[in-house]
This record gives C-alpha cells, sequence and structure tokens, in this order.
C-alpha cells in the first residue's frame, strides 16, 4: 500500500511538472508567432521585399531553443483593399514555431495588407 | 516448529522504511515548493505579459488627432489614442502613456482624454510587474522601398508616428533574469468613411 501511495504521488507531481511545461511553451510558443507577425507586418510595411521562406531560432524569451519557419506569398487570387485611393497588397504569412525534440508546434496563417 | 522474524529483523525494516520514507518525503516536499516558487513567477510572468495585450490594444487604436503627439524615450512612452467604444458616447481622443517605474520594478498605464487633465506620476494602471529593466524603441520606416527601417532609442518627431513599438523587458525570476521583448505595430484609426473595400472588384 505505502509503495503504491508513493508511486502514485510521483505519478500526480510528474503530471503536474509536466503540465506546467506545456502550458509555459505554449505560452511562449504563441508569443515568438505573434512577435514573427508584427515584425512582418512591420517588414511589409517598410516596403521590403519579403517574398521567401525564413527560418529561424528565438533569440529573447526563456525557451531559446524554439526553432520557426515564417513563408510570406502574395495572395494574388483575392481582391486588393482600396483605401484612401491606393490600392494595398494582401500577402498570406504563415508562421510556424516548434521546439527541438518536441512533436508539439504552434503555427497560425494570416493576411497583411501592405502599401503600394 | 514455525519460525517468524525475529524483533531485531523487525525492527531493522522499519528503520530501513522511515529512512527511506523520510528521503521521499524530503525531496518530495523540497520538489512541490519548487513547483509552487516556478507557478508563481510563471503567474507573474503571464500577468505581465497579459498586461502587455493593453499597451498592443492601445497601439491599433491610435488617434489621427494631430493636436496630440506622439512622444516615446527610453523608459516612456506617451501616444494620442482613441477611448471608448466606437459610436459610444465616450469615444474621444485622448493620450495613453506607458512609463516604467525602475523604483517599484513596474510598468504603469495612464490613460485620459484630450479635455481632461494629465494624472500625476506613479498614478495610473500597473500593467507589469517584477520588471527589473525595460527599454521602448521606435521603429523608423526608410525612406525608400526594399530597405529595412531602423530601431531608435527615442521618438521626437512631432509630426509623424513610428512604424512601431517594441518593448524590451527584464522580468525577475527564481532563476534569474528573464529576457523578452515584444513589438507592437502602430496603426491609427480612420473613420470608416474613408475605406472603401473590393471597389471595383479587382485588385
Amino acid at each position: 500500500m505505502l509503495s503504491t501511495g508513493i508511486v502514485l504521488i510521483l505519478r500526480a507531481f510528474e503530471t503536474s511538472l509536466a503540465t506546467l511545461a506545456q502550458s509555459r511553451d505554449a505560452m511562449w510558443g504563441n508569443l515568438l508567432v505573434r512577435e514573427i507577425i508584427a515584425e512582418t507586418r512591420l517588414s511589409l510595411r517598410s516596403g521590403e521585399d519579403i517574398r521567401s521562406t525564413t527560418r529561424g531560432q528565438a533569440v529573447s524569451g526563456p525557451c531559446t531553443d524554439f526553432r520557426w519557419e515564417r513563408i510570406v506569398e502574395p495572395a494574388s487570387g483575392l481582391s486588393g483593399i482600396k483605401a484612401n485611393g491606393a490600392t494595398n497588397t494582401l500577402s498570406q504569412v504563415a508562421v510556424r514555431v516548434w521546439r527541438d525534440g518536441s512533436s508539439r508546434e504552434y503555427s497560425v496563417t494570416t493576411y497583411l495588407v501592405h502599401y503600394n | 516448529m514455525r519460525r517468524g522474524f525475529t524483533l531485531i529483523e523487525m525492527l531493522l525494516v522499519t528503520a530501513i522504511l522511515a529512512l527511506a520514507t523520510g528521503v521521499l518525503a524530503a525531496t518530495l516536499g523540497a520538489g512541490i515548493r519548487a513547483l509552487d516558487t516556478a507557478r508563481f513567477f510563471q503567474a507573474a510572468e503571464c500577468s505581465s505579459l497579459a498586461g502587455l495585450e493593453k499597451m498592443e490594444q492601445d497601439m491599433s487604436r491610435i488617434s489621427p488627432c494631430r493636436m496630440l503627439k506622439f512622444s516615446g524615450r527610453a523608459m516612456s512612452v506617451s501616444f494620442p489614442v482613441m477611448l471608448g467604444e466606437p459610436g459610444s458616447d465616450d469615444w474621444a481622443p485622448g493620450t495613453a502613456r506607458y512609463a516604467y517605474d525602475p523604483v517599484e520594478k513596474v510598468i504603469r498605464r495612464q490613460v485620459w482624454p484630450y479635455t481632461g487633465l494629465e494624472p500625476a506620476d506613479g498614478s495610473g494602471e500597473t500593467v507589469v510587474e517584477r520588471s527589473v529593466g525595460c527599454r521602448f524603441m521606435f521603429y523608423e520606416c526608410p525612406d525608400g522601398r526594399g530597405a529595412a527601417g531602423t530601431w531608435l532609442n527615442e521618438w521626437a518627431d512631432g509630426t509623424n508616428m513610428p512604424g512601431g513599438v517594441r518593448v524590451e523587458l527584464e522580468l525577475e525570476r527564481n532563476t534569474g533574469i528573464l529576457r523578452t521583448q515584444r513589438t507592437f505595430p502602430v496603426l491609427v484609426m480612420v473613420p470608416p468613411d474613408e475605406e472603401r473595400v473590393n471597389e471595383g472588384g479587382r485588385p
């Protein structure tokens, strides 16, 4: 009975530790995705030509072993948005973030408008 | 004759069991305390990062009011912002200011309407706690296309606004200092009657 109890307590402890680590990974993974999208928005706004696939590694936050991949493609099949007489360009931005040695990944695909 | 365990054997087994249980309980206790500390700091981390969401929201509703200027320094930033809900009576331009207090180790948010009085220093809502370092940076869009923008330590241009604002934070943790950053694009709110969507049918 004692050994069963000890094993159960250790299992519960291990589960709570794993859950804490997963929730932390999810939080920082999602923040990294948002950070990359924010920087992409600034680059597109500046008129940088970033129609390509870019890969990198997290440089801040607690999990510097996070890796990321960003794919920016012009959304040519969609209508442009006219504002104040100028036609803007729509880009599809897909960002994927994962951690080395983990099967879990966090990804977002969104559309960003930038000015011509 | 049936032979059982002697008293010495029983005492020995009990002593070994007590020792093993004691070591296990101490290890588990230390582990649970470490887990509690980690949870405490993670909660503080979550709270700080959630507080910065407010900054992102404010940055996405910058007011085009030309009477209010964008002003950025290393430890504070203030900018014109639309207050209230669109269409409501309190929908009006105002000013939002985020300032780092190195003594209290917090970032405070102060918001006041255009016609209102500027709040006193030290007042306002605390959005980030346990921050031992903080620096604001401001994105200057390049002059020509194809060039990269520049991150500046100060924004003193009263006519234009930066393309974005970056906050570099050093959060206090149980295991040391956690460095992180958030980037917020500056989005100026345009009145709805100036937007036309899909006019003409083709891009």
